[in-house]
């Protein structure tokens, strides 16, 4: 009973934010302090009758009263239709953000996997030998790339291996033009993949290294796990079986975390490696003040990370019977 | 043990990452005779509408360069205007332009197709015009000013009508022909949307033929294009997005050829293995604008009103050292709008009118003006309300030169007793001071065209909340302005588009401060053929379609492209061994887990 008032009070919140995130979406744009229309004409070097600025006012919507404006763009969002793109012309904001979600997706999601599953394994073995040479090691090792700009970091690889050594490519998502199919693609797209992936994978594993043997520690300082010893059970069982199960519950907010953030992008290293996925896609939008395009991508943004902290809720619920009566 | 694991982990490691290099040796032979020839463009700026209607940025004008041809065209040489599509350029003396200088002629080539081999005739010129004026298409309008009337009087003659005399018809890359059969099937509606892509029907030495928006874009040489085909068969615009990453591919040899934006970069790719560098002509300038606009919501200090006080700031900013300390030498110190490449327009203020770095004249300027530091707190004050002579100097956040050079102009003007404020911005909020008239300098930027005349619209006081930087308002010039647009004879022209910028230098509503050189970088241990334009310091590749048909591989260059990344094979080992050390250590650490807790 109190697992199901559990969930629906959690599920209402997010819907509660959600409503929040529409808002603050619309206006968030509405009091950027520029005037599309004047960007479009001056900056892109277009000249413009008054008539013809009018029209590309009313075209935008812009003519009519703000309530009026925020029921259309309500209506308008939950239907997923966010109008067409000013940069990309003749492209809805939806086709320009579908394209871009692939290989977003397929960067950061298994940025995202690798980091989690190596930041964790070594977290867990770290902490449960504290103070060897892996945990030293893998404490250095982590915290030296967690503290250095991504952005140096994918140069300083870029340079190294693409560069220098020349085993990677110099950027991109694929091959250009490159005729091929199947296996080879694949094989194509792991090569541009790589050195982006290995990047961000380094830049973050420190994060998930520190929340899990920080919770080891915590949890193996717990009496029970002296009675598990105590009643001679092998080592290896009462890290995995008993340590390791309670110690994972503060990662589940990480990590669910760690996926919210993929719709995001990985903005300074899609830079770098000229990657086309969102992040690019965020300071392309930003660039040319093209806000529609900029509205939708706040949107999917929050959305995600709104869905993975839902997950989150239920997860820890569904490990931890306890968080429910609190 | 525990060292046993690390070392197993970390030699699998090593052969994955020296897997690839192995593959990338095995896959670096020589390519076959029949491949095609492919030149790799690095871009900064992607390719956002195939559509001409649509284009906005120096990609889509590059792109449609190279996709249409035009009645006329500037020449390689020396930028003067010779027949492209056309067969002769019409003037009085051939009979082109009638006495009263109301009628232009043009007559076609014979035999021209489009690519899809349908003939090019004077009516796809007539439905293209006739679409851009009665829709407004702003790209493009320019070129149709004081039309009256563009007729086909047969497939291969057009007779363009003008309400007064002007040079317009005759200007290059202002008209566009597209093909009627392809495109005058649509709506307007339909028209203003279409992609253009695939299959574009074309007139021009290539099409494109890929396009992955944010990746890459390819255009393929027309093998029956009527100038002869390309010698290359395709050129790829790969996409990068930073500056950086763009030059690293260029090392690599990833992409053959590059504009560098900075000076910075550009010394770091000079003298690299393989790479040819070069400084393009400075068409472009930098200038410290000033608002002189007379409208009440204006928040402008009333001192930049004051035409010498203008002049006072002039006097008081070395230019040199601007060129030498930001420019880093690749710059000229400028003086008006027109920049010295296009020596046939430009004005160069004689040495004694030419008001080069000296305090002491701006000092004496100012005293006379009126402005005097009454409190000797080392700022002037207006002389009419005791205010100090303080000015606000804005400028954009994505400018690295005028970033570095306005704490100069703050440091010389301090020197004078005017205090600045320096403000940088996002574009968006530059332009909401500028058109909100609450501003008194701005440092920005302007690119040219060879024909003046744009440029000197921006100065006419119609401009005002359009293009025009200042608000400058002069009915003289203004009368100027329109007389030069209606003179035909070129050297009366020049007459007086001189004079329009000796009045735009008398009355400074803006300082031109430098001119800066372009730079170009590519792979000339594998590329040669490039045609400058125009001779001697023109653009190498960009934007130049005489290049794009005229660069060809050096004899015997490894075209191979760098590209090669680890193969399958190499990608399966690798796995297999990272995943064979995981397997191993852990099953060891479990047996000696058995070994002590059994």
């Amino acid at each position: 009973m109190g697992g199901r008032r559990y969930v629906i009070k959690k599920v209402l919140q997010a819907l509660a934010t959600l409503a929040f995130i529409l808002v603050f979406n619309f206006f968030l744009f509405r009091i950027m302090p520029s005037d599309p229309v004047k960007l479009l004409t001056k900056q892109k070097g277009i000249q413009l009758s008054q008539a013809a600025q009018q029209e590309l006012i009313a075209e935008l919507g812009l003519d009519k009263p703000l309530p009026a404006q925020f029921l259309t763009y309500a209506g308008n969002t939950l239907r997923g239709e966010f109008g067409p793109s000013f940069l990309y012309q003749g492209q809805s904001v939806m086709e320009v953000f579908l394209r871009a979600l692939w290989p977003t997706l397929l960067l950061v999601g298994t940025a995202t996997v690798l980091m989690t599953i190596i930041g964790l394994y070594l977290g867990i073995r770290g902490g449960w030998s504290r103070g060897s040479r892996l945990d030293t090691g893998s404490m250095g090792f982590s915290l030296l790339f967690y503290s250095m700009p991504d952005f140096w970091l994918a140069m300083m690889l870029l340079v190294l291996f693409s560069t220098f050594l020349g085993w990677f490519p110099s950027g991109g998502y694929s091959t250009p033009n490159a005729d091929i199919t199947g296996i080879a693609h694949v094989v194509d797209v792991l090569n541009h993949l790589f050195l982006p992936m290995v990047t961000l994978t380094l830049g973050y594993l420190g994060e998930y290294y520190l929340v899990m043997r920080s919770s080891l520690l915590d949890v193996l300082g717990e009496e029970y796990v002296t009675t598990v010893r105590a009643k001679g059970i092998r080592e290896d069982r009462v890290l995995w079986g008993h340590a390791v199960r309670n110690a994972l519950l503060p990662t589940i907010s990480q990590i669910a975390l760690g996926f919210g953030f993929i719709l995001g992008g990985a903005i300074t290293i899609e830079l770098v490696f000229s990657y086309p996925g969102l992040g690019l896609l965020t300071i392309n939008a930003l660039d040319s003040q093209d806000f529609r395009l900029l509205q939708g991508l706040f949107f999917f943004a929050s959305v995600a990370i709104l869905v993975s902290n839902l997950a989150a809720d239920l997860l820890y619920s569904w490990f931890d019977p306890r968080v429910k009566e609190a | 043990m525990k060292r046993r694991v690390v070392a197993i982990g970390a030699s699998a490691m090593i052969a994955l990452i020296l897997a690839p290099a192995v593959a990338h040796g095995q896959s670096s032979s020589p390519s076959p005779g029949d491949e095609p020839v492919v030149f790799t463009e690095g871009v900064t700026g992607d390719l956002n509408s195939a559509n001409p209607f649509k284009q906005i940025d120096s990609s889509e004008s590059f792109v449609s360069s190279l996709m249409y041809d035009g009645l006329v065209r500037l020449g390689q040489q020396d930028y003067a205007t010779e027949p492209e599509l056309a067969t002769e350029v019409p003037s009085v003396e051939n009979g082109g332009i009638s006495p009263d200088g109301l009628t232009w002629t043009f007559h076609l080539r014979k035999g021209l197709t489009w690519s899809d081999g349908v003939p090019l005739t004077a009516h796809d010129f007539v439905w293209t015009a006739d679409f851009i004026m009665s829709n407004d298409i702003s790209a493009w309008s320019d070129g149709y000013r004081f039309t009256d009337s563009i007729k086909a009087t047969d497939d291969r003659t057009i007779v363009w009508k003008t309400t007064r005399p002007t040079l317009v018809p005759g200007l290059a890359g202002y008209s566009l022909i597209l093909p009627e059969h392809v495109w005058g099937e649509m709506s307007v509606k339909e028209i203003k949307e279409f992609k253009n892509y695939p299959d574009p029907v074309v007139s021009g030495p290539f099409n494109l033929t890929q396009w992955k928006q944010g990746e890459y874009w390819t255009m393929t040489s027309r093998p029956d294009y009527w100038q002869g085909a390309p010698t290359i068969d395709e050129i790829v615009f790969r996409n990068y997005n930073s500056n950086e990453s763009v030059v690293q591919a260029l090392l690599k040899g990833a992409i053959d050829h590059t504009v560098i934006p900075t000076s910075d970069l550009y010394q770091a790719v000079q003298g690299r293995q393989g790479i040819s560098t070069t400084e393009t002509s400075a068409e472009a300038f930098w200038q410290l604008s000033f608002n002189v606009v007379d409208d009440p919501e204006s928040t402008a200090n009333p001192a930049v009103l004051d035409p010498e006080v203008r002049k006072a700031v002039e006097y008081a900013i070395d230019r040199q050292a601007l060129v030498d300390r930001v420019l880093k030498g690749y710059a000229t110190p400028g003086s008006t709008p027109i920049a010295p490449v296009y020596d046939y327009w430009h004005w160069q203020p004689p040495p004694e009118e030419y008001r080069s770095f000296n305090p002491t004249e701006a000092n004496r300027l100012l005293d006379e003006a009126g402005y005097l530091d009454t409190d000797g707190d080392g700022v002037r004050e207006d002389p009419s309300d005791g205010e100090p002579l303080n000015l606000r100097l804005f400028l954009a956040t994505t400018d690295p030169d005028g970033l570095e050079a306005a704490p100069f102009i703050r440091g010389w003007l301090d020197e004078v007793g005017i205090g600045v404020s320096i403000r940088s911005m996002t574009d968006a909020k530059l332009y909401d001071n500028w058109y909100g008239f609450d501003w008194d300098m701005i440092l920005y930027s302007w690119g040219t065209n060879p024909d003046p005349d744009f440029l000197l619209s921006t100065f006419t006081s119609g401009q005002c909340g359009y293009w025009s930087d200042t608000c400058y308002a002069n009915p003289e010039y203004d009368r100027l302005y329109k007389e030069q647009q209606t003179t035909i004879v070129p050297e009366q022209r020049r007459e007086i588009v001189i004079q329009m910028q000796q009045m735009l230098y008398e009355d400074s509503p803006e300082i031109v401060l430098w001119y800066p050189k372009g730079f170009e970088a590519w792979r000339g241990d594998r590329w040669t053929g490039f045609l400058r334009w125009p001779e001697p310091d023109g653009v190498v590749f960009w934007g130049n379609t005489y290049s794009a048909r005229a660069v060809r591989p050096i004899e015997g260059a490894d075209l191979t492209s760098t590209e090669a990344g680890p193969t399958g094979w190499m990608w399966l080992l690798g796995s297999a061994l990272l995943g064979g050390g995981i397997g191993l250590a852990s099953s060891r650490r479990r047996r000696r887990a058995d070994a002590y807790y059994v």
